[in-house]
């Protein structure tokens, strides 16, 4: 699963009712960034892992646990908000 | 009696193949029957139920022209559903406590990958529709 790409901001005042302000975030811009924390937290996670199923601790799941997040995160895109009113109109969108 | 099975009783009959040739022979076909029926009803099943919705689509719409628009994917939903599972059992009963305290007793610890992915096949057919005497409307339904 692709975690969103883009994130799509707009927002119409009831001066600007006609342009409005949009703005596109470029979010895969800060993936690599994103994956250096990845990377580190899966070793954290691994290591957490190991010392506690050696501890003989119950729960030694925080790596699948920082996998199923990372699933969520991405399953954000296709995310839309839309609330329009009389004074103004907000629209959110994960691409 | 289907006509194949008719047709290996034929064979041990007439001394064409042996006992345990002909048990080979009916188990084969029994298991063809089961993987046909399993593809029927798994058709049946889709035509049913239809393919599994993508989107709950959340509308609001106000006499006062206030309008609000949602679309939240579906894989949000099952992916936070099948989380609960591994969040660590302490934090899970911590969880659990503070729902019981707002009146809703529900374990999320008993979801099972299977009930969930059940849950979002039916949300397909999941319709709401309010509509208020002042003119405002929600729709709420999965597609």
């Amino acid at each position: 699963m692709i975690p969103p790409l883009l994130i799509r901001i707009k927002v119409k005042g009831n001066k600007w009712r006609r342009r409005g302000r949009g703005l596109w975030l470029p979010i895969f811009v800060l993936w690599p960034f994103f994956a250096v924390l990845v990377l580190v937290g899966l070793v954290i996670s691994l290591i957490l892992d190991v010392a506690a199923w050696l501890g003989g601790a119950e729960y030694h799941r925080y790596t699948l646990l920082l996998l199923k997040c990372l699933g969520t995160v991405s399953a954000l895109r296709g995310l839309k908000v839309l609330v329009d009113s009389r004074e103004q109109h907000v629209e959110i969108r994960l691409i | 009696m289907s006509g194949e099975r008719k047709r290996v009783l034929d064979m041990l009959g007439e001394g064409k193949i042996s006992a345990s040739e002909a048990e080979q022979l009916l188990d084969a076909l029994n298991q063809t029957d089961r993987a046909e029926i399993a593809g029927e009803m798994e058709i049946a099943g889709e035509i049913i139920t239809g393919k599994a919705p993508k989107f709950m689509y959340v509308k609001v719409a106000s006499a006062q022209n206030d309008n609000v628009d949602i679309k939240v994917p579906l894989a949000l939903l099952g992916s936070g559903l099948r989380l609960t599972s591994l969040i660590p059992p302490k934090v899970m009963d911590q969880i659990n406590a503070s729902m019981e305290e707002q009146g809703m007793s529900f374990d999320f610890g008993n979801l099972r990958p299977d009930d969930i992915e059940g849950l979002i096949r039916s949300l397909g057919d999941l319709e709401v529709n309010v509509s208020s005497k002042d003119g405002d409307n929600v729709r709420v339904y999965c597609a």
